[in-house]
Order: structure tokens, then C-alpha cells, then sequence
């Protein structure tokens, strides 16, 4: 047994031995925890839905129901070897849940995210304020805080890094309203809108690319037909760059990001340890192709991999409420 | 008006079904079996709290990972608990001894490394996936599935 041998039947091992794991006396929070994953693994098992630890297919491989994707849809590539081409599947029915972003006088992106009310109400825990005749729950996990707001439709969430109850934050807030099953966003002066639109399947590519003897390894996200808020990205600091013709934004953290939208696509160029320019320029140089075409350029097994999306189940709500929800952000 | 609860679980069952087995892959590679299977349940049970929030944010599966270190740092912190992998009890006794001095060696890992390098060696999983799950650039999973393999290969003595 070679070791990528060994390492795939070490997956299989793990993969058999947590589905019979039976943990030595759990503290309470995860006994707890497990009765209600065994309650929602029964909710699940009623529906019909998958089973909670049933042995998964193999990776790459959608559990439910496959449909084609729109193999015609022109995207970008890079001009020399694709390493390896992914379509994600989306766990939402297309236009029951819409995403956005924005960004803040200060630089800060916010993401914004709609979809139908789950909630309820919000809980009585959440650090609330109200804004502007709207009320808003406050929820923070790993520094990225949502503040929430419902109505009997439709659950809005602005998504941050930016401190508690900010100005900024204060001021989006201030700009959100919320009706049935339309969230608006009039944004105030010095904030730019980067788009919204329904959540889509995205199209990963990575591929090899050496600028001025430098290579490096990037990862380019798109979305076809789609404005470049509703690709969903990082929130957190970003700058105005030009992307040949386009305007674009970048991101410079431990990645460097770059952002623009092209002949109707919304494109994320992203990789570490390269400048400014060696970003542009490889942006600059990607040309485009049919999907279909890409995939059958990249290599065999990663195309072969990857070429499916799931078909969506869609979430029941009131009779009231309308099927779809719409997100619009104004510029001011 | 039709029921809410079984399509929210069928949206959920979705999520489950194949973000959650990524979350449970990784916190199990990152954590051992024992407290990883926890950890993956504890998070997924709140998934299932907080659904009506998650499902609007950005990169979901990545957020439950979060979650799931959360749950497991207890463990890992106070208990002082090693990460256990399949060969320790009679019930693996039939796992394959080459398999098992693989486990040694991840054992002996970093856990980034063993958490990058086991999804995507045993699971096939693309850098960039794992990157976002994860929360890391994709670059540094390279490197740290670079390193890992090295190091497995040394404490193997592989020269494949």
C-alpha cells in the first residue's frame, strides 16, 4: 500500500469509526447538545432527508439529486493551465435567499443577508437596539457579529467586524428597511453599494501563474449574471483599485483580494505572498471561455470531480409571505 | 400555510448532509475521533439553535467549524486529552497495521497540519475548500499539506 493508498484508507477508517463512536460520558452542555442533534436528526429522518451519520458519498459528490449546470455560461479563465475547476452547490433555493454588500466611508465592507424568518421572533437574550423603528439583535461568534431584524417573512442580517453598535454600524442600521419580503437599503452619504442579487452557484478555478519570474498559486471565484455584492466574500477592510477597464476593490489582509465585476460576471481573484500588481496583472489576462470548455481544459479528475449542483428543496412559510425575497441596496 | 419544521429540517438535512460531514471530517482529523465526533455534534446541535442565522451568513460550514473548536478546546485545554485515532481499542483491531502507523504518525502532528493534510489526502478535498472551511488562506493550506506530508514521510520513512 503506497501512502496516498494508506491516506484514503485512513479516511474510511475515521469516517467508519465516528459513525459508531460512543464517547465516554459527554459533559452536560454536549448531553445536551446530543439530544438535540438527536432530536433534529429525527426531524430530519421524518422528512425524508438525509441520514444524520450515514457513511457519506465520496467527496465531490452531491447526496441529493444532481442537476446540470448552465455548461454554456461564458466565464473567465486564465489563459495558460487550469489545476483544477469546481461548481459549488448551493444548500438554498434560488431567490429565497439574496446577499449584498457594501462598503463604509471608513473602508469596512458589510455584508447584508435576506432570507425567510426562522426566527420567529427575535430571542429574548439578544443584545438588542432599536433603529430607527426597526429592532435589531446583535449576535457575535468569532468576532464577526449579525444584527438581525425580522418581520413575520423575511429575517435580515448586517454582517460586521466593526465594534459593537459602531457609528457605522448604527448608520447601515439606519438605512435598512424592511417590508413582507423586501429588505432596502438606502445608503447613506460616503457608503458604495457593491451590488446584491440572489445566492448562486460559484465557480472556483485555481491555477499556476509566474509574473516576472515570481510564481504563485491563485484562486479565482465567479459568478455569471450576477453583481459582485452578491458573490460572498470577507467583510472587512477594502480599497478602490482599477482592473483594466473595470473598477475593482482590494483587500490586503493575510491574502491579497482583488474584486471587480466583467461583462456581467462577479470575479474574486485571490492569493498570498504576491503585489499589488502581479494581481492586476494576472487579473488583466484572463480571457473567456464556455464552462464546459474550462472544465474539459482542467485535468480529468478534478472536472470530473466537481461538475454538479444540487437541486434545492424549497422552505415553507406563511401563505402571506411571497416566494421569493428581493434585496436592494440605493447609492446615495 | 404548509409546515415549516419539515422543510426548514430539509434545508437543514441538506446542510448536514454535506457541509456538516466536512465539518465532522475536520474537527475529527483536528481532534481525534472521541473528541471531534463531540465537538462535531455539539456544533451541528447548535447549527440546528441558530439556524434561522446561519443560513443568511456568509460561508456557513466555515462558521460551524468555529463552533466546533469552540466545543472542543475544553477538552483539549483542561483534560489535557490526547488526539486519539482508530488502533487504540479492540474495536479496530482489524484496521490495517500500515493504515495504523499512519495514525501514529498524524498523531504526532501539528494539528493544522493533520487537520489540512487528512482533508485533503483521505478525503480529496481541493485547497481552496478546506481553506474556507478552515478559515485560512488558501496558500497556507498548501503550505501546511506541504509540511505535513513531509514530516509524515520522515516519521514513516516513505520515500515515495
Amino acid at each position: 500500500m503506497n501512502l496516498d493508498q494508506r491516506f484514503v484508507a485512513a479516511g474510511d477508517v475515521l469516517d467508519l469509526a465516528t459513525a459508531h463512536a460512543t464517547p465516554s460520558a459527554p459533559p452536560a452542555e454536549h448531553r445536551r447538545a446530543r439530544r438535540l442533534v438527536v432530536a433534529g436528526a429525527a426531524a430530519v429522518l421524518a422528512a425524508g432527508g438525509a441520514a444524520w451519520w450515514a457513511r457519506p458519498p465520496a467527496p465531490g459528490h452531491g447526496s441529493m439529486t444532481s442537476v446540470p449546470q448552465p455548461s454554456a455560461a461564458q466565464i473567465w479563465v486564465p489563459p495558460s493551465s487550469i489545476d483544477r475547476i469546481e461548481v459549488d452547490p448551493s444548500f438554498f433555493e434560488s431567490g429565497t435567499r439574496q446577499y449584498g454588500q457594501m462598503r463604509s466611508p471608513s473602508g469596512q465592507v458589510f455584508g447584508v443577508g435576506v432570507g425567510e424568518n426562522l426566527l420567529g421572533t427575535l430571542p429574548s437574550d439578544r443584545d438588542r437596539r432599536t433603529v430607527d423603528g426597526t429592532t435589531f439583535g446583535r449576535f457575535e461568534e468569532m468576532s464577526v457579529a449579525v444584527y438581525t431584524a425580522v418581520n413575520e417573512c423575511t429575517a435580515v442580517g448586517v454582517q460586521t467586524v466593526e465594534p459593537a453598535w459602531s457609528d457605522e454600524v448604527m448608520a447601515v442600521l439606519a438605512a435598512v428597511h424592511l417590508e413582507a419580503g423586501t429588505v432596502s437599503v438606502r445608503l447613506p452619504a460616503g457608503w458604495t453599494s457593491l451590488g446584491s442579487g440572489p445566492v448562486v452557484p460559484v465557480i472556483r478555478i485555481q491555477f499556476d501563474a509566474t509574473i516576472d519570474g515570481h510564481p504563485a498559486t491563485y484562486q479565482l471565484k465567479e459568478a455569471v449574471g450576477q453583481p459582485l455584492g452578491s458573490l460572498e466574500g470577507p467583510v472587512g477592510g477594502l480599497i478602490p483599485v482599477d482592473v483594466g477597464d473595470s473598477p475593482g476593490w482590494l483587500g490586503n489582509g493575510e491574502a491579497r483580494v482583488l474584486r471587480w465585476e466583467r461583462d456581467g460576471v462577479a470575479l474574486q481573484l485571490a492569493a498570498t505572498n504576491v503585489t499589488t500588481d502581479e494581481i492586476l496583472r494576472v487579473a488583466t489576462s484572463l480571457v473567456q471561455m464556455p464552462l464546459d470548455r474550462a472544465r474539459s481544459s482542467a485535468p480529468p479528475a478534478a472536472a470530473g470531480s466537481t461538475a454538479t449542483t444540487t437541486a434545492l428543496i424549497p422552505v415553507s412559510q406563511p401563505a402571506s409571505c411571497p416566494t421569493n425575497r428581493t434585496l436592494t441596496i440605493t447609492n446615495p | 400555510m404548509t409546515t415549516p419544521e419539515r422543510t426548514v429540517a430539509d434545508e437543514f438535512a441538506r446542510f448536514v448532509a454535506d457541509a456538516g460531514v466536512s465539518v465532522r471530517r475536520a474537527l475529527v482529523a483536528r481532534y481525534g475521533v472521541d473528541v471531534g465526533t463531540e465537538a462535531a455534534a455539539a456544533a451541528l446541535a447548535v447549527a440546528w439553535e441558530r439556524w434561522a442565522q446561519i443560513r443568511i451568513m456568509d460561508r456557513p460550514a466555515g462558521y460551524v467549524y468555529r463552533i466546533g473548536q469552540s466545543r472542543a478546546r475544553p477538552h483539549v485545554r483542561w483534560r489535557r486529552r490526547a488526539v486519539q485515532f482508530p488502533g487504540e481499542s479492540a474495536t479496530t483491531a482489524d484496521v490495517n497495521a500500515e493504515v495504523l502507523d499512519l495514525f501514529a504518525a498524524l498523531r504526532r502532528l501539528p494539528a493544522r497540519e493533520r487537520t489540512a493534510l487528512v482533508l485533503v489526502k483521505s478525503y480529496g478535498y481541493s485547497h481552496r475548500r478546506v481553506a474556507e472551511l478552515l478559515g485560512v488562506p488558501d496558500t497556507t493550506v498548501n503550505n501546511l499539506v506541504h509540511r505535513g506530508l513531509q514530516r509524515v514521510r520522515a516519521l514513516l520513512e516513505v520515500t515515495e
